[in-house]
């Protein structure tokens, strides 16, 4: 789990910058983690007696009613927040309601812990044009945030959206699952690859989240993407290996440095 | 100081409405610490209850003004 990662994603639901947050030092990625799932927690359960009557009232009227009063009249955060307590296959019905905005404004006021369910149901075709618009406004921290709790084929879809090998990384930044991320990367073609690494290479906030998703891989596709890496840069895994050398990360990259 | 400090967990615990064992991980934090991250939490909870609170009224106010109270009762808006 990635300390810098989370404390982002922690700064981010506290309105705060995250050097304003440096006295949370104390506290490690997964103690960060608890405390912001519980403050997400907080703030549904604060009103979730109104929005359980809504959503319970939601269920007596027909979805393409219930659809326009999302959008006509509760609008996206209202919505977001009804999602919670609305039935599964109602919110898939109610989804295919909605165009691609509504939804996507919608998606920024979600916790995707709570939204997880739903994310499993509703068609990735759905979520093609969500992924596009929060590109498009660069709401990295938002996608990161859902690619955690996407089932895993469609995240892979909804990452071939992402043109731009550094917004991909951008992306990672804010998901703490960088196993997933590994397994994401590892089925992309190796000119994709490259260009994530090349975009990395020029950046180092970027390279960062390069380390830590090969760090997740296991050694065959360590290999791999040690061969790539050198197409990209010759000197590139040398000068890794010696900025990495006190690292605690080194020793789980060592199928890439010594490939 | 013991007792400031379990207040202060208190406090997190109930600002968070949960039980004190669940935030003793924040028993890792120094008073300031705490009393900081108090402050924060305060602070984005208003800023949400308020983003929400001004959602509900926005929709409201699109209802026609005879339901408005009926509604507001009923959902206890």
């Amino acid at each position: 789990m990635d300390r810098p990662t989370e404390l982002r994603r922690l700064a981010r639901l506290l309105h705060r910058d995250t050097d304003a947050l440096d006295y949370l030092a104390p506290l490690d990625a997964a103690h960060l983690m608890q405390l912001r799932r519980l403050l997400q927690e907080a703030f549904i359960e604060r009103f979730a007696g109104t929005f359980k009557r809504l959503a319970a009232g939601g269920r007596l009227i027909p979805d393409a009613l219930n659809a326009k009063l999302c959008t006509g009249v509760f609008g996206p955060a209202l919505t977001a927040n009804l999602s919670y307590f609305t039935p599964i296959d109602q919110a898939v019905r109610l989804a295919k309601h909605f165009d691609d905005d509504f939804l996507t404004d919608t998606a920024r006021h979600q916790v995707p812990e709570r939204a997880q369910a739903l994310l499993a149901a509703l068609p990735v075709e759905i979520m093609r044009g969500v992924t596009r618009k929060l590109l498009a406004a660069q709401e990295f921290a938002i996608m990161g945030g859902f690619t955690d709790y996407l089932p895993e084929d469609k995240a892979l879809v909804l990452v071939k959206e992402i043109h731009g090998p550094a917004e991909r990384l951008r992306v990672s930044a804010y998901a703490q699952r960088k196993d997933r991320i590994a397994r994401i990367m590892a089925q992309l073609d190796d000119d994709a690859v490259a260009a994530q690494i090349a975009a990395a290479a020029a950046e180092p906030e970027l390279m960062h989240e390069v380390v830590l998703t090969l760090a997740e891989m296991p050694a065959p596709e360590q290999q791999r993407m040690a061969r790539i890496s050198d197409r990209v840069d010759p000197a590139l895994r040398g000068a890794l290996k010696a900025q990495l050398a006190a690292d605690p990360i080194a020793p789980r990259m060592s199928a890439y440095f010594e490939a | 100081m013991a007792q400031t400090h379990s207040t202060a967990l208190a406090s997190l615990a109930r600002q968070l409405g949960r039980p004190p064992r669940d935030v003793a991980f924040l028993e890792a934090l120094d008073d300031a610490a705490r009393q900081q991250l108090t402050r924060d939490i305060e602070h984005a909870q208003s800023l949400h209850a308020q983003s929400l609170r001004d959602a509900m009224e926005g929709a409201l106010n699109q209802l026609p003004r005879l339901l408005r109270i009926p509604i507001r009762t009923l959902f206890g808006l």
